[in-house]
């Protein structure tokens, strides 16, 4: 067994973000200068209102979308979408009680305004009037929620965490900017258009889509303490998606992303068409394979459905903020101190890792959506619970954010995760850990066990109106036969509690690989990424996939019924 | 009318009737055999095959500029965009018996429809062939429905659900999306929405410019098939501001752009001006009071005035089962009765393609039923005389006239195109407000009103002029909706004038229509003030 130290972690957490040459003066950027500008011209008169606007932020980002999508040898849709888009934080009221407080008696709206800005050219007054407009009608909106929120509070019964709505975020003035990201989309599109004509004359494979979509720019804030921050915005995502369903109507679908940052990191033609026929491969098989039967068995998680587990089951639950709202079941809030999962993993949110083993990571930030500096947070320590994932909004015990406030442009920032690593103090070989699973289903005296290959998301109940558990997807299941034997089966839903599941977690291989991925919650869809090793379950629990009431289209596809003649 | 015969013999060039060959492309070829294959192999046991199926792909394409208070917007750093979208209707049973004209609660009357079409011979058929089978399963379970509901309510009677008629084809070279002179246009937006700087209450003045066009390709089962493009660029102009009174108001002025794309600077700007002055008026208007007489609706006001009163209701006259059927036009039943003043006649021209150099947005040589596109009389005399029909028109003694029109959001039903309101004895702007003035002097009236601007629903009216009865003085109000007015308002109409204003829109169906209409003194118009209350006066100073 190798021993992996717990210090290896920091070193390379330390070393990642490298990025020294982008540094520029943000004094000097003119869209710092007219935002802080116009927010200390606002400010100034606003925190006077009754109720005060008492904190005031701008996020203004600047940057452009592009993409390109093919299925069948055609073009789906292609654009370039610039936009400039800005974002008005109001806080009325006090950082004790203020506008943003989840109102006991109603659900809440997460979502904010979002303006298309004018560009920042000539004198600016066209931007500056827009700023203007936007401030005005935030700030109004903030008194109306407030209000609403003052109403809530003299009805509603007593919170559980009475701690501040606020607490206000330090100064921070930083400015890094990145070279325009550089492809040859050229090349893209060809060898999308060559990997989206593999699927026909496939009657299996009912849709496709094949897609390089890239977004850059900068993203501007500006807040009343006074932080003024730059930093660039740097997305890049190869992907492919495949779907085919079964005559009893399940859906099954194979795909692969690509996130890079640099030409470089794509992979070759070759390559790129080599796991489309894969895909193509592993959809065959599915289509035909056996449904699976609802059991308790041993089980591996291959190491990116293990990093989609833990971002489910468990990350979600450690968001600050779930400690706080009363319609959470807070699986976790009483539980700092204590074990919470099997003592060889430690989990660690980490945004500021740019990169893993080669891997951009989607999750790197380095000021999270509040203008807090991002940072390692260790959520759990040799199993037991250490820290949440706080935002702005202060819980008992945790009264500052760790730079995990996050949120889609058109919300309010939450706590959120961002790389999210697991980390085991004790790994063996992968094929070591398949042998150790074999010898744990015969030990136990099961028919079977199941290897998740893959797994493309699920959800995790976390309000207290439904029961505190887990539903995951797999889009790729074997089971393995005491002899050793795989077989693809069809189906099979991952089911169970988060308190139980990880306990069941006998021992970690040291194959560690990066998911990265769009998270969505409240404060909509954000970029992460998680990464963890393969890992063995004493006990998994699977039950059948719902399936589609509507069957698979009567007549095969029309490349598959025929090929040929003049097109 | 010598203007509107001579448009129409141009356009039969491309018109044929009959089975005429289809163009050989990649979109007709697709929808060829794809359609074949569904209806030679599309069945399910025990439910009926499809007889009939028809499908649409639209090319659209755009270039949008648009500027701010002088500033662009991002569009304008935006590529040409273009997108293929897919319709399909689908038919089961027989035409004497289907499964189309039934709507029940759980479903909608729309075809099947797919964006983001792949542009390649397999990915258009691939989209077809999958909303095709959704389309044959929605249609063998409104088969049945029908069939049961029929049973229910002993519907025997033997009336033909989809009536044949001979099929028409329309077909022309598609005329390339022109390149986009976006420098021109950038520039222009940018300087007529800086107009809007120099104006201290303006909050927001912006232009947009949009050069679009959609290149058609339909084809149905029976061999009735079209391709032509169809231009549709317009031009807004937009302020925002806060008036005198403490109001929020959004002014909003939108125009068709010539077909072959040119932007004429001198139409820009009196554009611009035009909005200008209505917000200077606005600024400084009166809210409105309450008021019950006649009204002179200018152009615009006009247009919504026919969209809301006639067309809506002349549209969508076959009803649909189970009964009643609500969004069946309420005037479906009037031929022959008197529903309109005789000071003027309503023509539908779906042949006509431009009208004073402006595209015409209802162009439609043939119907989406395959049926050559005939001009009607709608109104003469004050009666309906040809109302639009469609081969689902199963009434005693009709046929189709070629109006059968589909869209996203219905399946082909009875539509109008572009109509045309024409003035019996048409009247100068100064006439028709002497006519105005006269009447309310006859009503012993303090004033009436002239109405300049309203919403798209004319519900509100963002600007109107009283006229005073006794000195002719005119003084702005704004803040004013109309009040329940119906159908019967069209027997109201005094006189019309000379003036018209083309306005490219959408019918109740969300089918492209253009409104051609002249300023009409209607004599009975009730307005009321709106409910909204004056708005906050901003915290800050306007930078």
């Amino acid at each position: 067994m190798k021993h992996v130290f717990w210090a290896i972690f920091w070193l390379v957490g330390g070393l990642a973000p490298a990025y020294a040459d982008g540094l520029c003066d943000a004094a000097q950027q003119r869209p710092l200068q007219l935002l802080a500008q116009e927010l200390n011209r606002n400010f100034k008169i606003l925190k006077k209102q009754k109720p005060p606007i008492y904190y005031l932020a701008y996020t203004y980002v600047e940057g452009t979308g592009s993409g390109v999508e093919m299925a069948e040898g055609g073009i789906a849709w292609k654009l370039t979408q610039p936009q400039h888009l800005l974002k008005v934080t109001a806080r009325a009221g006090s950082p004790q009680m203020d506008n943003t407080r989840v109102l006991k008696s109603n659900q809440d709206d997460w979502s904010v305004p979002v303006e298309e800005m004018p560009a920042l050219d000539g004198e600016g007054k066209a931007f500056r009037t827009a700023l203007w407009r936007a401030t005005q009608s935030a700030a109004e909106q903030a008194q109306a929620d407030y209000s609403r929120v003052l109403a809530d509070s003299l009805i509603s019964s007593k919170r559980a965490d009475n701690s501040d709505d606020f607490v206000f975020p330090p100064k921070s003035v930083y400015c890094r900017t990145q070279a325009p990201l550089s492809f040859d989309k050229e090349r893209l599109e060809k060898l999308l258009k060559k990997a989206s004509e593999l699927v026909q004359g496939k009657d299996f494979i009912l849709d496709s889509s094949f897609s390089f979509t890239l977004q850059e720019g900068s993203r501007y804030f500006v807040d009343s303490v006074g932080t003024r921050l730059r930093t660039p915005v740097a997305y890049a995502r190869l992907s492919f998606q495949l779907q085919g369903q079964t005559e009893d109507g399940l859906y099954l679908t194979r795909g692969e992303n690509y996130d890079v940052l640099q030409e470089s990191e794509l992979p070759t033609d070759e390559e790129f068409l080599a796991a489309v026929q894969n895909s193509i491969n592993q959809l065959q098989t599915l289509s035909q394979a056996p449904e699976a039967d609802p059991m308790t068995a041993p089980a591996i998680l291959k190491n990116r459905a293990m990093a989609v587990f833990v971002h489910e089951v468990l990350g979600h639950r450690v968001e600050g903020h779930r400690q706080k709202d009363d319609s959470f079941g807070k699986t976790f809030t009483d539980k700092v101190g204590k074990p919470v999962v099997a003592p060889i993993l430690t989990i660690v949110d980490d945004p500021t890792l740019a990169y893993f083993n080669g891997v951009p990571l989607r999750g790197f930030y380095e000021y999270d959506d509040e203008g807090v500096q991002s940072r390692p947070v260790v959520l759990v320590k040799d199993g037991v619970l250490e820290n949440f994932l706080m935002s702005s909004s202060p819980i008992h015990g945790f009264p500052a954010s760790n730079g995990h406030g996050r949120s889609q442009m058109a919300y309010r920032a939450v706590a959120r995760m961002g790389n999210t690593r697991v980390i085991a103090s004790e790994t063996v070989p992968y094929e070591k850990l398949e042998e150790m699973l074999l010898a744990e289903i015969k030990r136990q005296g099961k028919p079977y066990g199941f290897i998740i290959e893959d797994l493309s998301g699920g959800f995790t109940q976390t309000s207290t109106y439904g029961p505190q558990a887990f539903k995951l997807e797999p889009t790729l299941v074997y089971r393995i036969y005491p002899d050793g034997r795989k077989e693809a089966v069809r189906g099979a839903d991952m089911v169970g509690t988060p308190l139980v599941s990880f306990n069941k977690v006998l021992a970690a291989a040291d194959d560690y690989a990066v998911f990265n991925g769009s998270c969505g919650a409240e404060s909509g869809w954000v970029p992460v990424s998680a990464i963890a090793p393969s890992v063995l379950l004493e006990a998994l629990e699977i039950e059948k996939t719902g399936k589609s009431s509507s069957k698979p289209p009567l007549l095969p596809p029309p490349s598959a019924a025929k090929k040929g003649g003049k097109k | 009318m010598k203007k509107f015969l001579l448009f129409s013999v141009c356009l039969f060039t491309g018109l044929a009737l009959g089975a005429a060959q289809l163009p050989d492309n990649m979109y007709f070829r697709a929808m060829k055999d794809e359609m074949d294959r569904s209806l030679a192999k599309l069945r399910v046991k025990g439910s009926p095959k499809p007889y009939y199926v028809a499908y649409q792909l639209t090319e659209g394409h755009a270039y949008c500029a648009s500027a701010s208070l002088g500033a662009l917007h991002t569009d304008s750093q935006m590529p040409a965009t273009d997108s293929l979208s897919a319709l399909a209707v689908v038919a089961t049973g027989t035409p004497q018996n289907d499964s189309m004209g039934f709507k029940d609660a759980s479903s909608e009357y729309a075809p099947v429809h797919a964006y983001s079409v792949p542009k390649s011979y397999w990915g258009i058929r691939h989209q077809l062939w999958d909303i095709t089978n959704e389309g044959f399963n929605a249609a063998s379970e409104v088969y049945e429905k029908k069939q049961t509901y029929k049973r229910q309510k002993h519907i025997t009677e033997e009336r033909t659900d989809f009536a044949r008629a001979p099929q028409a084809s329309f077909v022309e070279p598609i005329v390339p999306f022109p390149a986009a002179p976006t420098e021109q246009m950038e520039e222009w937006v940018k300087t007529l929405s800086a107009q809007g700087k120099e104006v201290p209450y303006m909050e927001d003045f912006s232009v947009r410019i949009c050069l679009q066009q959609q290149d058609l390709y339909y084809l149905n089962s029976d061999g009735g098939h079209y391709q032509y493009t169809l231009p549709a660029s317009w031009v807004q102009v937009q302020a925002k501001f806060r008036n005198q009174q403490g109001y929020e108001e959004t002014l909003t002025d939108r125009q068709p752009l010539p077909a072959d794309f040119t932007l004429d600077p001198a139409a820009l700007q009196e554009q611009t001006r035009r909005v200008l002055r209505r917000a200077e008026q606005i600024f400084t208007a009166k809210k409105g009071e309450p008021y019950l007489g006649p009204v002179l609706l200018m152009p615009q006001p006009a247009a919504v005035f026919i969209k809301q009163h006639l067309v809506k209701n002349v549209s969508n006259l076959t009803p649909l089962l189970p009964d009643p059927d609500v969004t069946a036009g309420s005037l479906r039943n009037k031929t022959d009765l008197r529903v309109m003043s005789n000071s003027v006649e309503v023509y539908d021209k779906p042949q006509l393609r431009q009208y004073k150099g402006l595209p015409l947005a209802g162009f439609a040589p043939v119907d989406d039923e395959g049926v050559l596109a005939q001009d009607l009389t709608l109104v003469a005399s004050g009666k309906f005389k040809q109302l639009p029909q469609s081969r689902r028109s199963n009434g005693k003694g009709q046929k189709s006239n070629g109006h059968a029109r589909m869209s996203f959001f219905t399946l082909p039903r009875e539509a109008l195109t572009n109509v045309f309101v024409k003035a019996k004895n048409p009247l100068s702007q100064e006439a028709l407000e002497e006519k105005l003035l006269q009447r309310c002097r006859e009503l012993e009236l303090d004033y009436c009103y002239v109405v300049w601007d309203v919403s798209s629903g004319l519900t509100d009216v963002n600007l109107a002029e009283r006229l005073y009865t006794k000195d002719g003085r005119r003084e702005a109000v704004f803040g004013m909706k109309t009040d329940e007015l119906g159908p019967r308002a069209l027997r109201d109409i005094l006189a019309a004038g000379q003036e018209e204003a083309v306005v490219p829109t959408r019918d109740v169906g969300w089918r492209n229509i253009s409104l051609i209409t002249p300023a009409l003194l209607v004599d009975e118009v009730e307005l009321i003030p709106t409910e909204k209350q004056p708005d906050r006066k901003p915290f800050v100073s306007k930078p």
